[in-house]
């Protein structure tokens, strides 16, 4: 009896059986045409391989690793699960507002963490923004009780944080009109570089007052699994004050109109204005901080609470000017680069460097912070930033 | 009311550090990537696709429990993710060819002939795939993925024995609509 044509096809495969195998064999012996069959089989089944091999992902195209890709999980089960601080961050919707996020997490670590004495107005130092710099962390390496420290903060810092909204949210038609409402010299970028009609509109800043209860601190830190992080015991009861300007936003584009990315429901939460290019900039929030205040063990506890090692975290607080720049937490699956930008400094934060994807910069100038993010390349962003007037 | 920070108990472990999950995981991303860029064609939506894949099996309570190998399911909700996407590719092309007439527009450098080429030859590929059988279709990137028969058997939900008839036709029905094209 002849094989079948699938029999046929499987035999390249090395898909038979022994049994099948040895009896194809002998048949092909005996029975020319379905050798020949098997052949025309077999170079078509190559042509076609061939063919499909276009396809394949280049050298530059492949995966990223499953390690970072396992970190990238973490994030993305987080966000589906709904925990508190990660959906903020890292849903689709607030991406375009990472900036005023990681600036709101800076202050609210800064603010909850600071060595300060009970002299509340003897304040000498003072943290200001003026540069900013990015350390990347590894959200495997967060804590597994990450979610419940949240909840503890936020009942933390209902009870002993004040705070006082300054200004009101409304829209701007112009960025002098922007300028004069904020007390910022709001700037845009040339219209040319950025399509879609343009939005401007203010958020409200705020002063906001901690008052440190240590015990409760170092018991939320235990909870989460940083009970090796510790603080000076003269912290206790001392008050931290902080100020957060009004934020001005540019949005340029549709916001109603999502990139359509197949495979995904266009009208899901998380597709908000994911074309959009937005611009935020602010007066750089400032931290007041009492007199000798070791700044750098502060620095190092946040690294520490980003998920670095305290070798690490050790080293790196050295380098870092702490009471002028905003360090940044950038997941380890994103790419990070530091750019020259606006004249300065800045951090460029990608999803990955090769593709036109969602991109972040982030700088600081003459007193003022400025975070773009839309989609498109690495130059992309820089045309658009240099552009600002 | 009196509440006492940091006298809760803490909730139990997350599960997505599960072993079992993380062995899935390693075994199974580089591959499920790979496949899934194959039929959409952009890195990063073939990176969300195949971690919405994970996410799905992550929920499904059978594997929590490590019972058997998922494998199969999850070429069968890839491959189902990834065809979808790629039906759906008109659409996604509009938006390219805007972002392409964006960057001539703004970009004094050509794409290098090499590279427009690949992409021809990709939309070529692709639009075939678009127009056979779906079963087919998926059967050809599976088997170009490097799924054995049993897997690929699996992910389609097709008789074992059957895959090597189903896929001598679908390279019959590929090889005619390409050279039609």
């Amino acid at each position: 009896m002849h094989p079948t044509e699938g029999q046929l096809r499987a035999f390249f495969d090395g898909e038979l059986s022994e049994d099948e195998l040895a009896r194809m064999q002998a048949h092909f012996e005996i029975c020319p045409t379905c050798r020949q069959h098997a052949e025309s089989l077999q170079v078509r089944a190559g042509q076609v391989q061939a063919v499909l091999s276009a396809l394949d992902p280049t050298q530059a195209e492949s995966a990223a690793s499953v390690r970072d890709a396992r970190s990238h999980f973490v994030v993305y089960s987080s966000t589906k699960e709904k925990i508190p601080m990660f959906q903020k961050m890292f849903a689709p919707r607030f991406r375009p507002l990472w900036a005023i996020l990681a600036v709101t997490l800076v202050l609210t670590v800064a603010i909850s963490l600071p060595p300060v004495r009970a002299i509340a107005n003897d304040f000498l130092g003072l943290f200001r923004v003026q540069q900013v710099s990015a350390v990347p962390f590894d959200p495997l390496n967060l804590p597994q009780n990450f979610n419940f420290a949240q909840e503890s903060i936020t009942q933390l810092m209902a009870e002993n944080l004040k705070y006082e909204i300054v200004g009101k949210a409304q829209n701007a038609a112009t960025s002098e009109e922007a300028s004069s409402l904020v007390g910022i010299p709001v700037r845009l970028p040339d219209s040319s570089l950025v399509p879609g009609a343009l939005k401007l509109s203010i958020q409200p800043g705020a002063k906001i007052s901690f008052k440190v209860d240590l015990e409760r601190i170092q018991s939320i830190l235990s909870d989460a699994g940083f009970g090796d992080i510790k603080f000076p015991k003269e912290l206790d009861g001392t008050t931290v004050n902080a100020e957060l300007p009004m934020i001005v936003t540019a949005i340029y584009g549709d916001e109603t109109q999502s990139r359509a990315i197949a495979g995904r429901d266009p009208d899901a939460e998380g597709s908000w204005c994911s074309n959009c290019t937005v611009l935020v900039q602010l007066a750089s929030p400032t931290i007041e901080t009492p007199e000798g205040v070791d700044l750098t063990a502060i620095g190092k506890a946040y690294l520490r609470l980003t998920g670095m090692s305290d070798a690490e975290a050790d080293s790196f607080s050295q380098t870092v000017d702490w009471s002028t720049t905003l360090v940044i937490p950038v997941p380890n699956f994103a790419s990070r680069e530091t750019v020259s930008v606006d004249g300065v400094n800045g951090i460029l934060i990608q999803q990955s460097p090769s593709y036109d994807t969602q991109y972040m910069l982030i700088w600081a100038k003459d007193g003022l912070v400025y975070a773009l993010t839309g989609y498109g390349t690495r130059t992309t962003a820089l045309e658009i930033a240099n552009s600002l007037k | 009311m009196t509440i006492t920070i940091g006298r809760v108990k803490p909730k139990p472990l997350s599960s997505t550090t599960r072993p079992d999950f993380d062995a899935v995981f390693q075994q199974h991303w580089p591959r499920l990537v790979a496949l899934l860029f194959r039929l959409t064609g952009d890195r990063d939506e073939a990176e969300d696709l195949a971690l919405e894949v994970f996410w799905r099996l992550h929920r499904k309570p059978s594997v929590q429990e490590g019972s058997q190998d998922p494998g199969g399911w999850l070429y069968r909700v890839a491959t189902r993710l990834g065809y979808n996407a790629l039906r759906s590719r008109k659409r996604r092309d509009r938006y390219e060819q805007e972002a392409a007439a964006q960057a001539a527009g703004t970009s004094a450098q050509p794409a290098p002939e090499a590279q427009v080429e690949q992409r021809q030859e990709r939309e070529r590929v692709r639009n075939v795939l678009t127009r056979m059988r779906p079963r087919s279709a998926q059967l050809l990137i599976l088997r170009h993925s490097g799924l054995s028969y049993a897997e690929m058997a699996d992910a389609l939900s097709i008789a074992p024995g059957s895959v090597g008839t189903l896929l001598a036709r679908a390279e019959k029905e590929f090889e005619r609509l390409y050279r039609s094209h």
